[in-house]
Parts: C-alpha cells; structure tokens; sequence
C-alpha cells in the first residue's frame, strides 16, 4: 500500500473562496480529477500540508457554446467532452485527442484543466519512492532521485546539464494550441486570459534557477476554462505510444491547415517552424523533414530516443496525409 | 494527524455515515475500514483497473480517489451487483470461464455493466475499448471479449454465443 501524505483537505464551494484559499495558502496543491495529482503523492514526489478539493466548484464546470466559440470548464471531465454533440461537430480533431487519453475509466475523472496542467514526465520521476531512492542521486543525501525531485540532485538524461528535461505529455494540448486556445486563470488580484500556446515554460520543473519554469502561471491563479474560438477547419491528433490504450504519449503530432505541432519531446510542446505555405498546400515530405530535424528527444522514455525521433517523420506525414483527407484532397 | 472528517455516502444501496481521515483513498477505506474486498489493490497509481468502483455509475479508480471525495455520491461495489442472481455478465464471466485469477474480474464487471447500462447494444470495437481500462494478466481478453459479446447477444434477444470449445474443456 502507498500511503498519501498526511494532509488538510479543504472543499471551497465558490470559485472566489477558493481563490482566498489559493492565496492564503500558496503551497497547497489543487485537486481536480486527482488522475496526475494522486498517483504522484502515493510516489511521494508531493507532500503538500493542504489540499484544495476544487470538485464543487460550479463555476468550472460545463461546455456552452455560442457565435465567439466554445467555452469549457476546466472541470469538465474528458468523458463529458467525449460524449458532447457540439463538440463532436465543431472540433471532433480534439474529441479525438480526449480519446486518447488513458482509458475510458480515467477519463471519467480526468478533468481538461488537469490534462492542461499536466505535470511533465520522465522515466527517472513517475516512479515510487521505493524506486527513486534505489536508483540514488549523484549528491541528493537521502537520495530521492533526479533533479526535478531534488534541487541537491542530478539529471539522469543530461547529468552535465542544468536543466529538467521531462516531457509535456498532456494529449490535448498540441491540438488546443492550433486552435487558438485560451485559458481563463483567476486570482484575488483579477482574472485574465493567456494563449494555451504561451502556458508552458522551458524546464521541467516547477522552479529552475536559470530558465523558465514548467507553467508560465502565478502561484495563486487557478484554471477556470479554455476557451476555443470556432474552429474554421479540421484538426488531426496522432499519438505514438506503446499499447492502445492507458500508455502516456511518448510523441504526440497535431495538425491543422495552421501549422504542426510536436509534444512529449520535451518539457513543453514545440511548433514546427521554417514552412510558409498552408499546411494544406505544403509538400508533405518538406514538412515532415523540418519536423524531423526541430526534434530533439531525450531519454525521458523507455523507448529509444533515436527511434522516437524518426517516428517524428513518420507521424508527421501520417497526419497531414490524413488531413487532406478531411479537406478533400486524396493525396 | 489531520483531523478526521465525517463521510456520508450510499454504498450498494445502503447509507453509510463514517469517520475518515482526509487522505484515505476510497479503495483502503472499502477494504480496510468496511470490510468490503471485492475492490482489488492492484497497482495502487491508477495503472490497472483492479480496484474499480462506480460512483453514481461512472467507473472510477478507487486507488487514486479520496473517500472524502465520494460525500453524497452513490457508490457501487462488485459486492452490489448481483441480486439474489448473478447479472448477465457474471452469469456470461461464468459459461465462458472469463475469469481465471480472478483478481481482475471485479472491475472489468463493472466497467461492463456501466457500458452496458448506457449502450443497449456497444459495437465490439466499444466493448474491447472499454476493456483496455482494466488490465488482465492471465485470459489474454479473449475469454473476457467473448463472455461481453455473449452478454451483449444475450440482452438484445439474439441467440446465445456459447464459449468455443478449448483444450482445457475437451480433455
Ligand atoms: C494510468 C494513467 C494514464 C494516463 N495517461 C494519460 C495520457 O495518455 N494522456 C494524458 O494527457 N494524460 C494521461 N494521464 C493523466 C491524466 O489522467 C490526465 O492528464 C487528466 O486530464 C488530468 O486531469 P485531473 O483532473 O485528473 O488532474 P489532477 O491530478 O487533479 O491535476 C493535475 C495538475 O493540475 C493542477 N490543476 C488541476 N486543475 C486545476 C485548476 N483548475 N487550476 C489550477 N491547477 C489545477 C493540479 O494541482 C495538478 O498539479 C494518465 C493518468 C494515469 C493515472
Ligand atoms: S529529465 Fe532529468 S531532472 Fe528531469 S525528471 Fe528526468 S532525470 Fe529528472
Ligand atoms: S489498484 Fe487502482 S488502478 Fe491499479
Ligand atoms: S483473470 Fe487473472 S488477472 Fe484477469
């Protein structure tokens, strides 16, 4: 048996108690769906004195849409998205991606807010105390792991490095990006809204001395929705993984006629850059090149990185051999 | 110690008004604290399957969900399923000799009877995606496929797709 850490559990029930116990308490952790936040506690990578249950927090739940695009709560749960007519018609490229995440079980619980604030991942990290102590640390005295666990620690992929490499593995996240996604982030102070494109930081980890950290967003903000403007054209969401089903990504490939996006390479998802046309008028293979060589995946999976990479081509052609389907072009 | 807080839920049926501490998880609080172990520890981090619950019908990991989390919902067990008979799908699990462990039979009831519950009639390709929830290291999931696709055959009024004949039963 894991056992969770000894914590307070406080259940606001209005989004504006809830940002005063944000404030109040800044080193709490927020429990939406719990599918990222339970698991990592029982390995004993978080200890949090206080918990903020968010579950009863009517204001962040339900999908509504009307002329400005689609609003979802960051409550609702990746089987509501799944099972939402509208949703299915306007961006059925991102009900695909809930899809993909885990199983359907998971994604009774799985909130969209959670798989948006997904914590990176890294095969040195998810891993039970048990295990990390085992592997040890270079410097970390009791050694709990890598670097992300412990400051005093060392990177396994990159030991010479200073950085966290740990990979963005949320499934929605590439696509909400083509879409032109924002989230709506509230504190005492305000709310505001912030490109998803612009959530994510250069490193790892939560904080990093030198570089920016996992999540661009203030300590005592909470998530409320994501906003998407309507869609004007298909989107297709690929995922490389090792069974059909449960397995985190270890590639993600999102495509629309705006661009490609690259996740699960690193700490945040990346777009392939250098292309002038429309997606929908690039030549295939020039594409899946300039992917192939913006890539740089590190040995934050099981599998091998070498072969991640070339998969990068691979997946790449594949969704946008399968976007012009979508548009009508049978090449 | 966090102070311990008073949990009101409906399990299987009945209320049930308990003391718990913050962080319980739901599977040791059906295990340990009411004795309930049909809900199987399996990994413990949400990987499994084995310790699946249905919280007003949706299947949810117990392992990865507080006890205090559940306050007001309506729980379900494996323990809650059958009546004085088994359901169709236990009755299936039992013709086509679906489980054989068995450690992981509870939850894939479940998820089974939550699918079945909201698709009269799920397309084999459903049934196996639903199942990809639940990890079974002994049948191999054919066993497991063909006692659903009975069950589904079987609640539609469609003849009987009895287990195919396997070594172990021609001996
Ligand atoms: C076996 C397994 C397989 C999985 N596979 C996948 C997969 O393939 N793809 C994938 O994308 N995910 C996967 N997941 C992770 C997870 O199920 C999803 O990412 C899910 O959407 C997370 O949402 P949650 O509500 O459960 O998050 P939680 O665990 O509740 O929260 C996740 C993080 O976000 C923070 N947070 C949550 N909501 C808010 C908010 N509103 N405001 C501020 N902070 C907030 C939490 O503090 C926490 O740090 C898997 C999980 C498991 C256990
Ligand atoms: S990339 Fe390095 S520091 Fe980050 S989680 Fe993996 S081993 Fe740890
Ligand atoms: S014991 Fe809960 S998913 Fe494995
Ligand atoms: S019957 Fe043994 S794990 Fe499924």
């Amino acid at each position: 048996m894991l056992p969770l850490p000894d914590f307070d559990l406080h259940r606001p029930q209005t989004l504006p108690e809830a940002l005063r116990l944000r404030a109040a308490l800044p080193k709490a952790r927020i429990l939406a769906g719990g599918t990222d936040l339970i698991p990592s506690m029982k390995q004993g990578l978080f200890t949090p004195q206080d918990v903020l249950h968010i579950a009863g927090l009517a204001e962040l739940k339900g999908i509504t849409v009307n002329a400005d695009g689609i609003r979802v709560g960051a409550l609702t749960s990746l089987t509501e998205m799944r099972r939402d007519a509208r949703l299915a018609t306007l961006v059925p490229g991102l009900v695909a991606a809930c899809k993909s995440v885990a199983t359907p079980t998971l994604q009774n619980m799985a909130t969209l807010g959670g798989n948006l604030l997904l914590d990176t991942r890294c095969r040195f990290y998810n891993q039970s105390q048990f295990w990390r102590e085992a592997l040890g640390g270079a410097n970390a005295k009791p050694a709990t792991g890598c670097l992300k666990c412990d400051s005093a620690g060392i990177c396994h992929i990159a030991p010479k490095g200073k950085g966290c490499y740990a990979a963005h593995s949320a499934d929605t996240v590439p696509t909400l990006i083509l879409l032109g996604a924002q989230a709506e982030l509230a504190s005492v102070r305000g709310t505001r809204r912030l490109a998803v494109e612009a959530l994510y930081g250069e490193d790892g980890r939560e904080a990093a001395p030198d570089r920016s950290p996992r999540l661009l967003i203030a300590g005592d903000e909470v998530l409320v929705a994501v906003h998407i403007p309507t869609p004007t054209g298909p989107t297709v969401h690929r995922k490389v993984r090792a069974r059909a089903a449960i397995d985190y990504p270890m590639l993600l490939v999102a495509a629309s006629a705006e661009g490609v996006v690259l996740s699960s390479l690193g700490p945040r998802p990346q777009r392939v850059t250098g292309i002038q046309d429309s997606m929908l008028d690039a030549d295939i293979d020039a594409v899946a090149q300039a992917a192939f060589s913006q890539a740089f995946p590190l040995a934050t999976h099981v599998w091998a990185s070498t072969w991640r990479k070339k998969m990068v081509r691979v997946e790449v052609r594949r969704a946008l051999a399968e976007l012009a389907t979508l548009n009508g072009d049978p090449r | 110690m966090a102070d311990p807080i008073i949990l009101r839920c409906r399990l299987n049926g009945t209320p049930k008004t308990e003391l718990i501490a913050p962080n319980r998880s739901l599977l040791d609080f059906l295990r340990e604290d009411l004795g309930y172990t049909g809900s199987k520890h399996g990994c413990d981090v949400g990987d499994c399957g084995a310790c699946t619950v249905r919280i007003d019908g949706a299947p949810t990991l117990s392992c990865i969900t507080l006890a205090a989390s559940v306050e007001g919902k309506s729980l379900q067990t494996i323990e809650g399923v059958a009546g004085s008979e088994p359901t169709l799908v236990q009755q299936c699990f039992h013709e086509h000799v679906a489980a054989q462990c068995g450690y992981c039979t509870p939850g894939i009831v479940l998820v089974l009877e939550a699918l079945f519950e909201e698709q009269a009639d799920p397309s084999e390709e459903a049934i196996a995606e639903v199942l990809g929830s639940n990890i079974c290291r002994c049948t191999g999931y054919t066993k497991i496929l063909s006692a659903a696709i009975d069950a589904r055959e079987r609640r539609n009024g469609r003849p009987a797709k009895p287990p195919t004949p396997t070594f172990a039963r021609d001996l």
